[in-house]
């Protein structure tokens, strides 16, 4: 359950939910059929929208596999799409702390150990730029923002 | 109707993969019930007060009448039981009645029993289908506070809560930690 | 004159305080564990219990259990502040006035939520001046087995659980007014299937210490202790 609902639950141990709660929790319950509407298209293009990355991604980097060996570019679409789907399961759960909490703390300490940020900067940007040609406005709009936090807290 | 798991534990499960299909589906399912889940806890809120009258009442207490700190102490259980019940209801999460505690000091007010009654009662205020949307949640609270006594050895003399209601007119109260070291 | 409707009135009835869905509550921003009354917690890994055993050991020889019991003692004294603190603020009542039954449900509930074993208490000796305490599933014993090297195993082998005797003493002293000590009848570490603790006065269990180190069972202690003619009251 996502981290509204959680502190939900936590502050109301030992009685019933106040109106202004329930109103909190019924506008995201009631919206959850759209999330998982657009849950289910954005696993759908999840491959579409990598290709797309990569083969636009890859002319930029031509000494990459060179430099971190033949599994690069394998390891680089690894890494977009499981950021991609921690993007969905946010938006699904619409939490961003979610995304934050669960990987991109993690993923920003390894890239910049890794010195990778700048390397891998132009890909978030691609990601981003892809989504219209991949997804319909709505499905869009509903994953941007946490596309822009994974890039905001990962490259930039 | 009677999707009942724990959230977090299954996106915990599916993290870095995406949920499925079937995950989709019930939560779907509990977005469209969810009126039909908040009108279940309004009247549990409505309703609280009469219910658990009702079940002191079989207990023996005569309503009126000032609560000796035994039957204080059981309604107070019993509210919080609906309240949690409700929430895991209206939240479609069982998670906290999953963790749900039956102390020795339950055992002793006969919460588990008082438990029964309750359902009995809650189940006659609500419609078939809202017993049936219920029942999983029963289940779960009822599995964390069972009737039957688990426990291998119960202390046959003074059971270890024995000084439960200090104030209690009983002839000779149980030692206070106090007077126990004398 | 307490009514039904009174009590319900209460926005938020208690429960139990030290529940694990509601007492610890993890930031990973700040990486601070804190529990329900805003107190730090922290982790503490079993290799590094099981170092701090056989280090003392090493390093102190038959001092070790001191230093641990009287650890336990200070570390009894803080915690007594903490549970007391956060359930009085918790039940909105001083501690001294909660009900027996909250007060003991809670001490238990507390050795759980921690990972430190199943606490039972027993009053069946009150009237002798004594508590029984068992522990199931004692951390401390486990991390006390486990910290024994093939060379320990020849030494004589006595209860291990110094700091769980040092912090129910503490506990039982504050809770009751009077100076208390523990001792630990059996233990995990030795094989047996409980943790078993007497607490009361040091004039009552003078030579329990003894009893024990002897081979006694508990039942033949306690026995010993009950038909004493300074064990009736």
């Amino acid at each position: 359950m996502n981290l509204m609902l959680t502190e939900l639950m936590q502050k109301t141990e030992g009685r019933y939910l106040q109106a202004d709660e329930l109103k909190t929790l019924r506008a995201y319950v009631e919206g959850i059929p759209k999330r998982v509407r657009i849950y289910q298209i954005l696993q759908a293009k999840e491959s579409e929208l990598l290709d797309r990355v990569i083969e636009k991604f890859q002319p930029m980097l031509p000494n990459l596999t060179r430099q971190h060996g033949h599994l690069a570019w394998e390891r680089c679409r690894r890494d977009l799409s499981m950021v991609w789907r921690y993007c969905c399961m946010a938006m699904l759960l619409n939490d961003e702390d979610y995304l934050r909490d669960k990987l991109l703390y993690w993923l920003e300490t390894i890239l910049k150990s890794f010195k990778m940020r700048d390397q891998c900067q132009p890909a978030y940007k691609l990601m981003l730029d892809s989504l219209a040609y991949v997804l319909g406005v709505e499905e869009s709009e509903m994953i941007r923002p946490y596309l822009l936090l994974a890039k905001s807290m990962l490259v930039s | 109707m009677d999707d009942i798991y724990s959230w977090p534990e299954r996106i915990a499960d599916r993290e870095g993969d995406y949920l499925p299909s079937d995950d989709l589906q019930s939560l779907i399912r509990y977005s469209l019930s969810f009126q039909e889940r908040l009108e279940i806890y309004q009247i549990f809120q409505q309703q609280e007060l009469v219910w658990i009258q009702k079940v002191l009442q079989q207990r023996g207490h005569t309503p009126s009448s000032d609560l000796p700190p035994a039957q204080r102490l059981l309604a107070r259980h019993l509210a919080l039981c609906l309240r949690s019940l409700g929430l895991s209801l209206l939240m479609g999460d069982p998670s906290q009645l999953q963790q749900w505690i039956c102390g020795a000091m339950e055992h002793y007010l006969g919460l588990p029993e008082a438990l029964e009654q309750l359902r009995a009662v809650v189940e006659g205020s609500l419609s078939a289908e809202q017993r049936d949307m219920l029942a999983p949640h029963w289940q779960t609270l009822q599995a964390a506070c069972p009737v039957s006594q688990t426990e291998p050895e119960i202390p046959a003399a003074p059971p270890p809560v024995a000084e439960v209601e200090p104030a209690a007119a009983t002839p000779e109260p149980a030692l206070t930690l106090m007077e126990m070291f004398v | 004159m307490t009514t039904l409707r009174e009590i319900l009135q209460e926005q938020t009835l208690p429960g139990h305080c030290f529940s694990p869905a509601y007492y610890i509550r993890p930031d990973i921003h700040t990486g601070l564990l804190a529990s329900r009354g805003g107190y730090r917690l922290a982790a503490f890994p079993m290799p590094l219990l099981e170092a701090l055993y056989s280090g003392l050991r090493y390093e102190t020889g038959q001092a070790a259990r001191v230093i641990l019991y009287n650890c336990g003692r200070d570390w009894g004294e803080e915690f007594f502040r903490r549970f007391e603190d956060e359930l009085s603020r918790y039940h909105n009542q001083p501690l001294r006035e909660l009900p027996m039954g909250i007060l003991l449900d809670a001490l238990s509930d507390l050795w759980a939520t921690h990972g430190w074993g199943r606490l039972e208490l027993d009053f069946s000796a009150g009237n002798q001046g004594l508590v029984q305490a068992t522990v199931r599933n004692s951390g401390f014993a486990l991390a006390a087995r486990a910290s024994l090297r093939p060379e320990d195993s020849s030494a004589p082998r006595e209860p291990a659980g110094y700091l769980e005797s040092g912090v129910l003493a503490s506990l039982f002293s504050l809770l009751s007014g009077r100076d208390l000590i523990c001792v630990q009848t059996t233990c995990e570490s030795l094989g047996a299937d409980q943790n078993r603790f007497l607490i009361g006065t040091a004039q009552r269990l003078h030579n329990c210490e003894e009893w024990v180190r002897k081979g006694l069972s508990h039942d033949e202690i306690l026995d010993r202790l009950t038909a004493t003619p300074e064990g009736s009251r």
